[in-house]
């Protein structure tokens, strides 16, 4: 068994410098069509009741902001994507790169 | 055969039915499991892993996600690899679908509620050892989970059936899985995985059923 402090050397707290330009993503995942999301079915039951009878499809996804240093690719932020932030068996993504102003 | 330390069990932060194997394989079968911590990088020499079930990292991100992430993974890959048993229960199934070490996932029961329940499986493996070992056709073992629905695509489910990787089934569907499946084994057979608990169907003076031994008892005649 390891102790707590040598568990944070295996993963330590995130740091971004504060000066340094970062690329910024954001990244959205949702279920497939085909899979069902009892949550999005509870909640637009829910809202049928109260009165929203035209509503209809709802899905809910999530999404991740994530900033990082130059040197990664787009290769990089698909194999996040694909591999660890998605189950490819029930879940899509979309990577959309947002613009970064300089920080001071 | 000394058969002392020679099965692990994969402890995660978030892990709560490690100590009920320990107790079901101390008191059925008199081993004592080794227990080691996610974050080690390399596993003692052991015939047979167990990943037990539990709440591992929270279940952020999706349930066993973070779990597949850890140190340990890369040595229960090549565990995997050299043909060692592994048996993942319940959380422990989870983290071996998301690691990729058995085909589907789990998602959300179709219900969207925790069920924990006692449950009739139907055995449905039919290699010799599975049914010399598994003699029954009906066990009774409890589930107790959330994220329990299976799911696997068309293609990947026939796959599963012409090479007999389904283990076991529900007879009543409790969470809406696909095809009734309850636990399925990798393409070699070493790898197990399964919704049920049958460390809580094992000790007879305390538990109501004891049909989980048998799946137990399997996993320990394919390690050892």
């Amino acid at each position: 068994m390891k102790s707590r402090k040598e568990y944070g050397k295996i993963f330590p707290p995130h740091k971004l410098q504060r000066n340094h330009v970062a690329m910024k993503y954001k990244i959205d995942v949702a279920f497939k069509k085909e899979i069902l999301d009892p949550e999005a079915r509870a909640v637009e039951q829910s809202l049928r009741k109260k009165g929203f009878l035209s509503i209809k499809n709802i899905t809910i996804a999530k999404t991740f902001f994530l900033e990082l240093e130059d040197k990664n690719t787009l290769e990089d932020i698909e194999n996040l994507a694909r591999n660890y932030l998605t189950n490819p068996l029930s879940e899509t993504y979309v990577i959309q790169k947002l613009d970064t102003e300089p920080s001071v | 055969m000394n058969t002392s330390s020679q099965i692990a069990i994969i402890v995660y932060p978030g892990s709560n039915c490690d100590r009920d194997c320990e107790r079901a394989f101390k008191d059925i079968f008199d081993i004592d499991l080794l227990r080691v911590w996610h974050t080690e990088l390399s596993l003692p020499k052991v015939r047979g892993l167990i990943l037990p079930g539990g709440f591992s990292y929270g279940d952020y991100l999706r349930s066993g996600a973070l779990a597949s992430f850890s140190p340990i993974m890369n040595a229960i890959r090549e565990h995997a690899k050299k043909g060692g048993s592994i048996l993942g229960i319940c959380n422990g199934f989870q983290i071996l679908t998301e690691s990729r070490l058995l085909p589907g996932t789990l998602l959300r029961n179709s219900q969207n509620q925790f069920i924990c329940k006692k449950t009739k499986l139907i055995s449905s493996k039919k290699d010799s050892l599975w049914n010399k070992v598994v003699s029954e056709k009906v066990l009774n073992i409890p589930v107790a989970h959330k994220d329990g629905r299976y799911y696997l695509d068309e293609n990947g489910l026939k796959n599963l059936e012409d090479n007999d990787q389904i283990l076991l089934t529900y007879e009543n569907n409790p969470n809406g899985s696909v095809n009734d499946i309850a636990g399925v084994s990798s393409l070699c057979g070493n790898i197990l995985g399964m919704m049920p608990h049958p460390e809580r169907a094992a000790l007879s003076n305390r538990q109501a059923s004891t049909d989980g031994r048998k799946i137990l008892e399997y996993f320990l005649s394919r390690a050892l």
